[in-house]
């Protein structure tokens, strides 16, 4: 009997891996992953490297103020054109026409306003705004009669230097590579995240479907004369999450060669921070996650009749795959937050989320061992229970069933 | 030898079958018929091994089924599937592999029977490029091509043009002379009657007839006699065994009373007919048909069983 659930096996995984749309997306996936990070880091860049364009300014300030030199200057400085007109009509059309990107008028009454038609740019109204904040600001304190040197040192007072703490090795990563670090291990865990997330939903909704499919075309009565319903519902889950691993693997490999063949030098911690450890936990939590979802679907297509009814059956489920995406924002700010920490202890969940968590900060150890253990009795109870109502939904044809008769089943 | 000894199987307390025995023997083709909703699903899934009974057993020569008495086993079901998908090949291979085939067994299998079906040409093309008959043969393949013991054939001929119809019956008659069991079910009579030894009829679960096509002939007898004549027959109303006469063109079908003396009758009919210048060319006594013992049967226990009904919720009021 073990050799027909070998047979399933292979049938399931062959059935998947030979389709066009797995090759595609087994191939082209990455590829274009990569491209699309890879055209938003350059376009990002792109926008934010706003030295080369040329922008004028407006200025409409008495040459005889005395902010009109602290604020010509600070504009020049940054290699922007400076258009000085007495007329503020002019400025205004010069403005709305484009050929300035705005303009400063001083008034002695509202004092110094900046002026555009594009106060959505945030780098030049922001740069201005800056600008006129701290002209003002060092005007205020030489009032006061302190010297040169002293204004200096109240405008760029000294930061705090940040390390990050370890039980392992000396403080020694300073401010610019934490940040660094933080950025990488962000990447690596949303990722990680991203990756296991979409394909717990992926593959698991193969499986109901393939189960949907043996039970609407009728085919399973066939099957069942050869294989019971726990050894087809074991066969199908293996062979799809072959499938899914192959998939994944392949994935993880073609990434792992790009990062090491690409010499952007960011991406040279990521060894460090994806530390064998980390992997098998991942590998652990996502192959259990991927058990206890694969078994919920699998009864979700038994009890199914028709496409839509999956649909609808399969959707509750699908909150919880995805709830923590929804969620991504906060957690990503806060791994440690208490939102992070109870959703990474719900069984399936736990299993994107426990990853993210550990690739971002150091979750306690025993954390992680209570989510896996009830990971691991919940993927142990799902299947159990998902066999049995599989026994009993595969074989009923002709009603939509509901989760009224789940429990009648379960009794 | 398949054996089913005092099957019951409730769904709830629904009572689907209801304590059913009968017996097929190697080298007969049983026929098991009853009106939809009998239990003959249930009956089927039960010697199938899908379903497990409530009580009673099923034996395999002698022997409580075992789960490798499942690759003794070859399904027909009424409803096909096949997934659309794949090819022919690996279709078949994959349900042969299911049944404990190995893979130089398989491959030669596919071919001979592609072959003689006509579909060597198909083996590589998937399932959904095929016509409803094409996939009923491959499906049919599927069912035998690991020589099974057993072969349960539920409807094989629906779908099928003549011609296909009398391949699919000339290798099934091949499969009883190898001594296979084979059970076959079907609402079609006519077919039934045609390749069947023996006919289990049941109905609300429960067997309601068991035997051979000749026994069970003999069992409900004839109630009919068809004469083909020329001339006035209006002389028939006169006979007293008569209850009835349905004309078909020239000939009549006669309906006599239950209990009448066909020989005295037959006779009757003949003198009469000659007295009243009536040229009878043909007279026979009519052979009942399956399908006609089916209907009053099924009608009977129908009766049996809402009389039945009605007296419990009576008795329940």
């Amino acid at each position: 009997m073990k050799s027909k659930i070998k047979q399933v096996v292979k049938f399931e995984f062959l059935r998947i891996v030979k389709t066009k749309g797995f090759i595609i997306a087994l191939i082209l996936a990455p590829f274009l992953m990569g491209g699309g990070i890879a055209a938003l880091i350059y376009f990002t860049e792109q926008s934010n490297d706003r030295t080369t364009e040329e922008i004028s300014i407006g200025v409409k300030i008495p040459a005889s103020d005395s902010l009109y030199i602290p604020i010509v200057s600070a504009i020049s400085a940054k290699g922007w054109t400076i258009v000085e007109n007495s007329d503020a009509g002019e400025l205004r059309q010069l403005t709305l026409d484009n050929r300035l990107k705005g303009y400063i008028e001083y008034d002695s009454v509202k004092g110094v306003s900046y002026y555009s038609d594009k106060l959505a740019d945030l780098y030049i109204t922001n740069t201005i705004t800056q600008i006129v904040q701290n002209v003002n600001r060092s005007r205020e304190i030489r009032q006061l009669g302190l010297d040169e040197e002293q204004v200096s040192r109240l405008l760029n007072p000294e930061s705090a230097s940040t390390y990050k703490l370890s039980s392992e090795t000396s403080e020694t990563a300073e401010a610019a590579n934490a940040n660094a670090e933080y950025g990488i291990k962000l990447a690596c865990g949303t990722v990680f995240f991203m990756l296991f997330a979409m394909s717990l939903m992926m593959f698991s909704l193969s499986v109901g479907r393939s189960v949907l499919e043996d039970k609407s075309t009728k085919i399973v009565d066939v099957l069942l004369t050869s294989v019971k319903p726990e050894q087809l519902l074991t066969g199908k889950i293996l062979g799809i999450s072959a499938a899914s691993f192959l998939q994944m693997s392949t994935w993880i490999i073609i990434g792992a060669v790009s990062v090491t063949c690409s010499n952007v030098s960011a991406l040279s911690g990521i060894s460090d921070i994806l530390t064998p450890g980390i992997w098998a936990m991942s590998a652990v939590f996502f192959l259990f996650g991927f058990f206890a979802a694969t078994a919920v679907y699998a009864s979700i297509g038994a009890m199914s009749e028709t496409e839509q009814h999956f649909n609808r059956l399969s959707s509750y489920v699908i909150w919880i795959i995805m709830l923590p995406c929804f969620f991504m924002g906060p957690i990503a700010q806060n791994p440690d937050s208490t939102l992070a920490n109870v959703l990474s202890f719900i069984p399936i969940m736990s299993s994107s989320l426990m990853p993210f968590r550990v690739i971002m900060v150091d979750v306690p150890v025993w954390q992680i061992l209570t989510s896996f253990g009830i990971l691991l009795i919940s993927t142990f109870l799902l299947i159990k229970l998902s066999a049995k109502i599989f026994r009993n939904g595969i074989m009923q044809q002709g009603k939509e069933f509901g989760f009224k008769d789940i429990f009648k089943w379960l009794k | 030898m398949l054996q089913l000894k005092n099957i019951t199987k409730n769904y709830g307390s629904f009572r689907a079958v209801d304590d059913l025995s009968f017996t097929a023997e190697e080298g007969k083709i049983i026929g098991l018929i009853g009106p939809n909703g009998a239990g003959k699903s249930t009956t089927i899934r039960l010697i199938m091994n899908i379903l497990q009974p409530d009580s009673g057993q099923i034996l395999i020569n002698g022997e409580p089924y075992k789960d490798e008495d499942s690759d003794l086993i070859g399904y027909l079901p009424e409803e096909r599937g096949l997934y659309k998908k794949q090819k022919v090949s690996d279709m078949l291979r994959y349900l042969a592999s299911l049944k404990g085939m190995k893979a130089e067994e398989i491959e030669t299998q596919i071919d001979l029977w592609l072959s003689r079906f006509g579909l060597s040409k198909w083996k590589n093309e998937k399932i959904d490029a095929l016509s409803k008959g094409m996939s009923q043969k491959i499906q049919f393949i599927s069912a035998i091509m690991h020589s099974p013991k057993i072969i349960f054939l539920d409807e094989p001929f629906s779908g099928l043009d003549p011609v296909s119809s009398d391949e699919l019956l000339k290798v099934i008659k091949e499969l009883k002379t190898q001594g296979r069991i084979i059970m076959f079910s079907t609402h079609v009579m006519e077919t039934a009657e045609i390749i069947c030894d023996h006919i289990i009829m049941i109905n609300h679960g429960k067997k309601i007839l068991d035997g051979t096509i000749q026994d069970i002939r003999k069992k409900y007898g004839s109630d009919t006699i068809t004469i083909d004549c020329t001339g006035s027959h209006s002389f028939l109303e006169g006979i007293d065994s008569v209850a009835g006469v349905t004309e078909r063109g020239h000939e009549l079908n006669i309906a006599f009373k239950p209990g009448a003396d066909v020989n005295s009758l037959m006779r009757e009919i003949v003198n009469k007919a000659y007295e009243n210048q009536c040229v009878i060319s043909s007279l026979k006594v009519d052979q009942p048909s399956l399908h006609s013992i089916f209907v009053s049967i099924a009608a009977q226990t129908d009766g049996q069983n809402t009389t039945q009904n009605t007296s419990e919720n009576e008795i329940k009021n």
